[in-house]
């Protein structure tokens, strides 16, 4: 059997076999027939037209107030761009670049209470009022949302499943990769709830319960239901379903100025802590792979062990957001006055940034499901950014709010297409 | 498999080894939109994703949804993916990544709306190749996996254990006790 066990077993077919390849075989197809044209890496030098095209374009653009933020990134990426139309138009929300489905919070122009919306995958519709947080499930199957006190799931049309009320305002939801487990905090606490609204339960609280101590939290990719969570000094790891912390860090000191002067865009009690003048959470985000935990946009820490493993320069880094390769992630740094979309590698013990785009202000709205596109919220120019990573032209939406009648929206996640 | 199954969808053709160079050279072609490239490499390797999560899961629609899904983020990544890399190793990864995950999840107790309970175990499926199959099903999970991960999926000990995130010994001790479990199969195979 040692050395001749792997013929049997490799030649040994399945119950179904032949069927689930014929149906495999038509999704791979269709799914390879709708991809996007091969780009064809034709070195700058030899394509004479584009290089007119730049040129004329950023002569444009640097002439004309709006361009001028543009003029920013094409003066950095110009070389990754294959068309020289930045801002390609979308025709609206129901078809997006990079597919999949939005979920956005849209403040009403009236003042009201913001509203969910879920948008793309041929449609877009409102989900109900009153939200101040949403995260998707896994699969997009269901949504997560905050409403107060309140932590509820719905399905994408709405239809609430379960509902719990929590001590105190719901923020920092986080479905784990499995569906089984939710993490949100509340009060001075991180809390845990079944994928099925049961167990619910404390997983850590604060010493001190002046300010919400704990930002959002996030889940581990892979095995089990590991969660990272941190306060303003500490970033700590638990095994819940063995309810054991498997370790804990200090980062105080590598958090620098983010620690002292606060981070914006980070949901979870960052409002109550700007009001008492505390400084921010440390903001989490799991590599795909599970193996490391970026603080802060600027730490990265070996998940296995909590010790640092590459760190940046830069600071007040926002919004943290992985590609799925798992190698880059983009943040947003502000540049005093000034937001830059960065996107951010590991290079040894030190983490190298690239600038793909600058305004006035951003925000990151994550890269899409299949990681072709990053999507950036460009409020005063009331638009939103897909930006391309491969050399396909990025593509811009304008008049978000308009199309969602509200004076602010807010980018809460972005999934697969509707199963 | 002996003689080729015609079907819908695919064109029968005797089945070519793919070498390294040939998986390269499809992977190129496919890079630049052949289809038939395509075809050639989802052929070549659909049998051993298949079969490797079904002998994990042991569950048709677990298994063809793991092979399947390995195979769509394959084409997704297309491409990006480098071309000097073997494409087989990151493709079984992906399918031997997915059944333990299915296999875990299945495992846990607790059970809620966004994890179709459909992937339950059918546990009257028929067993596929007699004996074998009876004697792999027989293995505790952590030794049935390792043995498949192994020799289906053909990933090295080192693989495995980033797979399962257990320490390289671990999986040579459950594939050693595995395959003492399955001697007594071997013996009466080989007559």
């Amino acid at each position: 059997m040692r050395r001749g066990a792997k013929d049997p077993l490799r030649d040994a077919p399945a119950p179904g076999e032949a069927e689930a390849q014929r149906r495999a075989w038509r999704l791979a197809e269709a799914a390879f027939e709708q991809r996007p044209a091969p780009v064809e890496h034709t070195p700058l030098v030899r394509r004479p037209a584009f290089a007119v095209l730049a040129t004329a374009m950023l002569l444009v653009i640097a002439l004309t107030p709006p361009g001028s933020a543009v003029a920013d990134w094409l003066g950095d990426a110009v070389k990754s761009v294959v068309d020289p139309d930045p801002r390609a138009p979308v025709s609206g929300l129901d078809d997006l670049p990079g597919g999949g489905r939005l979920l956005v919070l849209a403040a009403p122009a009236d003042g009201g209470a913001p509203a969910l919306w879920v948008a793309g995958d041929g449609g877009h519709e409102k989900l109900g009022a009153g939200v101040t947080e949403a995260t998707w499930s896994p699969h997009g199957l269901f949504v997560a949302l905050a409403r107060g006190g309140e932590l509820i799931a719905v399905d994408p049309r709405g239809e609430r499943r379960w509902a719990l009320t929590a001590p105190g305002p719901v923020a920092g939801v986080r479905w784990s990769p499995d569906g089984f487990r939710i993490a949100y905090t509340t009060g001075d606490e991180q809390r845990l709830v079944a994928g099925d609204g049961t167990g619910d339960r404390r997983v850590a609280s604060a010493a001190t319960g002046a300010a919400p101590p704990f930002g959002a939290p996030a889940w581990r990719p892979g095995p089990g239901h590991v969660l990272a969570f941190a306060d303003t000094e500490r970033v700590f790891l638990a095994d819940v379903d063995a309810r054991r912390v498997v370790w804990e860090r200090r980062v105080a000191a590598e958090r620098g100025a983010a620690g002292e002067r606060g981070v914006a865009g980070d949901r979870s009690g960052a409002g109550e802590r700007a009001a008492a003048g505390e400084p921010p959470a440390a903001q989490l985000a799991f590599s795909p792979d599970g193996r490391s935990l970026l603080v802060d946009g600027r730490l990265l820490l070996d998940a296995g062990t909590g010790r640092p493993v590459a760190t940046a320069p830069e600071t007040d880094l926002t919004g943290a957001t992985w590609h799925p390769d798992g190698r880059r992630f983009a943040v947003v740094r502000d540049a005093g006055g000034r937001a830059e979309v960065l996107l951010g590698r590991r290079s040894g013990r030190s983490i190298r940034f690239r600038r793909l785009f600058a305004a006035g202000a951003l925000r990151l709205g994550g890269f899409s499901p299949d990681g072709r596109r990053l999507l950036v919220d460009w409020p005063e120019n009331d638009s939103w950014l897909f930006l391309s990573l491969d050399g396909t032209r990025p593509r811009q939406l304008t008049g978000v709010r308009r199309r969602f009648g509200a004076r602010d929206v807010e980018i809460q996640g972005w999934c697969c297409p509707r199963e | 498999m002996a003689g080729e199954i015609a079907l819908d969808g695919l064109r029968p053709r005797t089945r070519r080894p793919v070498t390294p160079r040939r998986e390269r050279a499809l992977v190129r072609a496919a890079q630049r939109g052949d289809a038939a490239a395509l075809e050639a490499l989802f052929r070549a390797h659909w049998p051993a994703a298949y079969r490797a999560a079904w002998f994990v899961i042991r569950d048709e629609q677990a298994a063809e949804d793991i092979a399947q899904e390995a195979f769509l983020s394959a084409v997704a990544a297309l491409d990006r993916f480098d071309r000097r890399r073997p494409l087989a190793p990151w493709l079984r990864t992906i399918v031997a990544r997915r059944a333990i995950d299915a296999l875990r999840t299945r495992n846990l107790r607790r059970e809620v709306g966004d994890a179709p309970l459909a992937s339950l175990p059918a546990d009257e499926a028929a067993p596929p190749a007699g004996d074998l199959s009876d004697a792999l099903a027989a293995l505790p999970d952590d030794q049935r996996t390792a043995v498949v991960l192994r020799h289906v999926l053909e990933l090295t000990p080192g693989e495995i254990a980033g797979v399962l995130d257990v320490p390289r010994g671990t999986v040579n001790s459950r594939l050693r006790r595995g395959l003492d479990a399955l001697e007594p199969w071997a013996k009466g195979a080989r007559g």
